[in-house]
C-alpha cells in the first residue's frame, strides 16, 4: 500500500509514527544498550532491544583456557555484583571436580556475597530513582555503598571486579577489623532505612510513577524465564538461596520478600526489603563464624569430570547458572553462562508495547539491568 | 525415581524421549531428557509449560556427528531442574520453541549467532549478540583438532546414574 492509498485518518496516524533510538549512550539504559522504539507520539508501539555492544565472548574465553585462568573473567561480567559470579564459578568447578570447601570459607563467602548484594541494591536504588527524575537519593545510597566497597577492598584488594573466591575457599581470611567494620556498617545502614522509606518509598510522586506500571503476570514470567526480584514482585517466592540451596544458606534464617501485583512498585518494594534480609544473613553469619581453614589446598590442574555439570546461584538480579561440559581435561569443552538480566529484559517487547515512553524508562529501571552482564 | 521426574516421565511418555535421572548433588540437575528426533521438541516444550516449568536457557554444544542443542528448564515452586539434549537434523536446524516459551526467542538467536544452528519457524533469525558482518562467524564451533564425538562428551556419566 502506498501513502496515496491511505485514508485521511490513516495518513495522520502514519505521520505521527516515527522511530526513536534509546541508547546506546543514554543514562537510563545504564550501559551500552540500544532500544529501537517505534513511537506514536509519546506512546511506544514496539520496543526492540538491540544487544551486543559490550560483547566480549566470555564463553569462548572459558573454553580456550584451563579453569583457574578463567577466574579473572567472571567478576567482569556483572561488575556490580561480581561476588555472586565468583560464587557461581567456584561452586561449579567444585561440583565438577568434587572438591570440599571448609565451613569457615563458606561463611566468608556468604558474608562477602551478601555485602556485595547490598552494595548492588544500593546502586540500583539510587540509579532507579535518578531515572525517575529525583537526583538526591543517589548521593546518599552512594555514600552507603562506598562504605561496603571500602570494607570489601580491605580484604579482596579490588573495589568492583572481585576475584576473591578460590576453588576450595577464598583468597585470604577475614580479620577482626573486617568484622568490626561490617557490624558498624549494618548499624549505619539500618539507621538510614527510615530516611529512605520516608523520602523515597512513601513519596507520592514515586507511587504515581510506579503503581500499575509494567505488570508482569506469573504466567508471563514462566514463559520468559524471569527470575530475581522482577519475578518475586509478581508474587512467586522463587529464590535460589531457598529453593535450591547452595553454600551454607540453609543455616540462616531469612525471608524472601514477595509482591502481589507484579508492577514496578512491587519490584521496588521487594528489592528494598531484600537489603534488610541480606543484613540479617550477614549478622547471623558473623555471629556463627566458625574457626578453621579458609581454603583447602587444590592442585592447579585438576581434571574436570566429563559430562554436564550445572550450578546456579542467586545474584542481585536473579538466577545465574553456569553449565559446564567437561571432556576429562582441565579445559572446559563448553561453558554456558546463563545471566539473569538477559531473560528478564527479554520480557520488554511484550511488556512495554503500548506504554508511555516515561513508563518504559520506569519499567527498565525496575529491572535493575547491568548491560555487560547481558552481553557477556 | 524422584517424584517430579516421575510426573515428567508420565507426561512425556507418548514422545520418543529417553529420561534418565541424574545425581543432583554431583551434577546440579535432576534429570536428563534425550530427544531422539528434534521434531518432537515443540511437543515436549508444550508438556513442560503445562507442568509449570520455566525456561532457563537454550544453548548448544558442538560435537561429532551433530551439534547438540541443550535446553534447561526448572520450576519455581519446587527444586526440580532438567536438561534436554536434542541433536540437530541434517540441515543443521531444530524447530523453534518460541510459540510456547517466548523467552526462547533471544536464546535461540544467540545460539544461531554462536553455532549457526537454524531454528525453523523462528520469527526473526537475524544476528543478535554479534554484528551483522559476523553473521557466519560461528565462534563457538570447534576446529577439527579439538572436536570430539557426542559419545565422548555426552555418552558417559550422564546417561546412567553414577
Amino acid at each position: 500500500m502506498t501513502v496515496e492509498q491511505l485514508t485521511p485518518d490513516q495518513k495522520t496516524a502514519e505521520q505521527h509514527r516515527f522511530y526513536l533510538n534509546l541508547g546506546p549512550q543514554h543514562p537510563s539504559t545504564h550501559g551500552v544498550l540500544r532500544v529501537v522504539l517505534e513511537m506514536d507520539g509519546e506512546w511506544v508501539l514496539n520496543p526492540q532491544p538491540d544487544l551486543g555492544f559490550g560483547h566480549r565472548m566470555h564463553e569462548k574465553m572459558g573454553e580456550s583456557r584451563s579453569w583457574p585462568q578463567f577466574f579473572a573473567n567472571v567478576g567482569r561480567m556483572d561488575y556490580v555484583n561480581a561476588m555472586a559470579f565468583n560464587h557461581g564459578y567456584a561452586g561449579l568447578i567444585e561440583r565438577a571436580a568434587g572438591i570440599e570447601v571448609p565451613l569457615r570459607a563458606e561463611y566468608i563467602r556468604v558474608i562477602t556475597a551478601e555485602l556485595n548484594r547490598v552494595a548492588s541494591h544500593l546502586l540500583w536504588l539510587g540509579a532507579f530513582i535518578l531515572d525517575l527524575g529525583a537526583f538526591t537519593p543517589i548521593l546518599y545510597t552512594f555514600d552507603d555503598r562506598e562504605s561496603i566497597l571500602d570494607i570489601l577492598e580491605d580484604i579482596t584488594g579490588s573495589r568492583l571486579t572481585y576475584s576473591y573466591f578460590r576453588v576450595g575457599g577464598v583468597m585470604q581470611d577475614i580479620d577482626d577489623t573486617f568484622i568490626t567494620k561490617t557490624k558498624q556498617f549494618i548499624q549505619q545502614l539500618r539507621n538510614r532505612f527510615p530516611m529512605y522509606e520516608t523520602l523515597v518509598s512513601n513519596n507520592v510522586i514515586i507511587h504515581h510513577r510506579m503503581k500499575g506500571i509494567g505488570v508482569i503476570s506469573q504466567e508471563m514470567a514462566r514463559r520468559y524465564g524471569v527470575t530475581g526480584a522482577v519475578l518475586r514482585g509478581s508474587g512467586i517466592a522463587y529464590d535460589v538461596r531457598k529453593n535450591a540451596p547452595y553454600s551454607v544458606y540453609p543455616e540462616f534464617d531469612f525471608d524472601v520478600p514477595v509482591g502481589k501485583n507484579g508492577d514496578c512498585m512491587d519490584r521496588y518494594t521487594v528489592k528494598f526489603a531484600e537489603m534488610e534480609q541480606s543484613l540479617r544473613i550477614i549478622e547471623q553469619a558473623l555471629d556463627k563464624l566458625p574457626d578453621g581453614e579458609f581454603r583447602t589446598k587444590v592442585k592447579g590442574k585438576i581434571k574436570l569430570n566429563p559430562g554436564m555439570t550445572s550450578f546456579s546461584v542467586e545474584t542481585a538480579r536473579g538466577e545465574l547458572t553456569f553449565l559446564l561440559i567437561g571432556d576429562g581435561s582441565d579445559v572446559p569443552y563448553r561453558l554456558k553462562i546463563r545471566v539473569p538480566s538477559f531473560s528478564n529484559l527479554s520480557v520488554m517487547p511484550e511488556l512495554c508495547s503500548d506504554m508511555l515512553l516515561s513508563d518504559l524508562v520506569t519499567t527498565m529501571g525496575s529491572f535493575d539491568l547491568v548491560i555487560p552482564e547481558i552481553d557477556r | 525415581m524422584n517424584e517430579h521426574t516421575r510426573i515428567l516421565a508420565r507426561a512425556a511418555s507418548s514422545l520418543p524421549v529417553t529420561i534418565s535421572e541424574t545425581d543432583y548433588q554431583a551434577k546440579g540437575f535432576h534429570a536428563l531428557l534425550v530427544v531422539e528426533s528434534c521434531h518432537d521438541i515443540s511437543a515436549l516444550a508444550q508438556a513442560l509449560l503445562s507442568l509449570n516449568y520455566f525456561i532457563g536457557f537454550v544453548t548448544a554444544c558442538h560435537t561429532e556427528p551433530a551439534i547438540q542443542v541443550l535446553y534447561q528448564f526448572a520450576r519455581y515452586d519446587v527444586n526440580h531442574r532438567i536438561m534436554i539434549q536434542c541433536p540437530v537434523d541434517e540441515n543443521n536446524s531444530v524447530p523453534t520453541i518460541c510459540p510456547v516459551f517466548q523467552g526462547a526467542d533471544w536464546h535461540e538467536r544467540e545460539t544461531r549467532d554462536f553455532f549457526g544452528v537454524t531454528f525453523v519457524n523462528h520469527p526473526n533469525m537475524n544476528p543478535f549478540i554479534l554484528d551483522e558482518s559476523d553473521r557466519d562467524l560461528k565462534p563457538l564451533l570447534k576446529n577439527e583438532k579439538i572436536l570430539k564425538s557426542t559419545e565422548t562428551i555426552f555418552g558417559q556419566g550422564d546417561q546412567h546414574d553414577r
